[in-house]
């Protein structure tokens, strides 16, 4: 596992079809378009979970928030799905009162993440 | 005047003559050279307080901000907040006068306990790049006036999603200056945002959006008016001179 610094986005492939991405402490106008890169990428690549780990993650603006929306789909036409673990309160906030919270797939840890991908 | 290796205490003079004036800013200049951590400018000199007092203060404010370090006003008389207050410049000073949060306050010494008013003012070049460092002196005003967590996080997103909206969409260069201000009292914190960028009216030129339906089609812009649509009270826009596009944003809130 790489270290997590406040500019990058590092991946863990786990297993054939899970991706674990963990974006940095922004996710904003500054990085949201490498973000969907990463995700359409491993898409592409085959990874049907995608498990956005977002313990760094201190803000989410509009950008960062589209980049997860605009791609979410597309993961579950293929049969799986994006999986947010690991959010701080104050994104969980923001998410609840754009209306997003059931949409989304959500879980409190990555461990509960796997779980959900049918993995431990 | 007093310096060590971090923070400076420049007194202001009483004299106002252009070469006083040169010379305060040559001296603090030289300061700024040093690269300190703070300006002090020292009003205490200033008790008969004309509007050309201002200037210089309104001056030095300016250099240290292009700078990114901080600058406050202590020791403001009476006089000075009168002079301030006339000229509609108290806003521009914002979290930099007095020497703590609660000296920037309006009538501080008598409000009651948990009273936190305070008013903020910033202004820098529109880029993308320079949205989170704006982000971060607001942040301090914030932080200054009590507000309570989830609000400040609320506030920190529409601040950013209004400037990246201009930043992005006004059709300004780079380089051309955005300017935002606040004003909080006990019940609502007021922010204005002024630019000369194209015409655009949030309430009435973007449309609403269901962000689930918007997801379902794999759309991915286009959402930041409707989270600060929906994380504010209200929203008013003018078109000021045919110049300015201004934008006042009122959200409610309880110290």
């Amino acid at each position: 596992m790489t270290g997590h610094n406040e500019q990058a986005i590092t991946q863990q492939p786990f297993g054939e079809h899970i991706l674990i991405v963990h974006p940095p402490a922004a996710l904003d106008n500054n990085n949201a378009h490498e973000m969907v890169d990463v995700i359409t990428t491993a898409q592409t690549s085959g990874y049907r979970y995608i498990i956005l780990d977002m313990t760094d993650v201190e803000f989410l603006s509009s950008a960062g928030v589209g980049s997860i929306l605009g791609t979410v789909e597309s993961s579950r036409e293929r049969g799986g799905d994006i999986i947010l673990c690991n959010l701080a309160e104050p994104i969980l906030h923001i998410l609840g009162i754009l209306d997003l919270g059931e949409y989304l797939t959500i879980h409190p840890n990555q461990e509960a993440a796997l779980a959900r991908c049918g993995m431990k | 005047m007093s310096t060590d290796t971090t923070h400076v205490m420049l007194s202001v003079p009483v004299d106002v003559s252009p070469v006083a004036e040169e010379e305060l800013e040559q001296v603090l200049r030289r300061y700024l050279d040093g690269q300190p951590t703070s300006v002090n400018e020292d009003c205490t000199q200033l008790e008969q307080v004309t509007s050309r007092h201002v200037d210089p203060l309104r001056g030095a404010c300016l250099l240290c901000r292009e700078l990114g370090i901080p600058m406050r006003l202590h020791g403001i008389s009476a006089g000075l907040e009168r002079v301030l207050k006339v000229l509609h410049a108290r806003h521009f000073f914002g979290t930099s006068v007095g020497a703590t949060a609660k000296s920037s306050l309006e009538g501080a010494p008598n409000q009651p306990a948990g009273d936190v008013r305070g008013t903020y003012a910033d202004e820098f070049s529109s880029s993308i790049k320079n949205i989170r460092d704006a982000q971060e002196r607001f942040l301090h005003f914030l932080k200054d006036i009590h507000v309570p967590p989830m609000t400040e996080f609320e506030l920190r997103t529409v601040f950013y999603e209004v400037l990246g909206n201009i930043c992005l969409h006004s059709g300004m260069p780079s380089g051309e200056r955005i300017a935002v201000s606040a004003h909080a009292d006990n019940t609502k914190i007021v922010l204005t945002f002024a630019d000369r960028g194209i015409p655009f009216d949030p309430i009435r030129d973007a449309p609403e959006i269901d962000l689930r339906v918007a997801a379902r089609g794999g759309r991915q812009r286009g959402f930041g008016i409707a989270m600060v649509r929906k994380l504010t009270d209200r929203m008013h826009y003018v078109r000021q001179h045919g110049a300015v596009n201004l934008l006042t944003i009122e959200k409610r809130w309880k110290p």
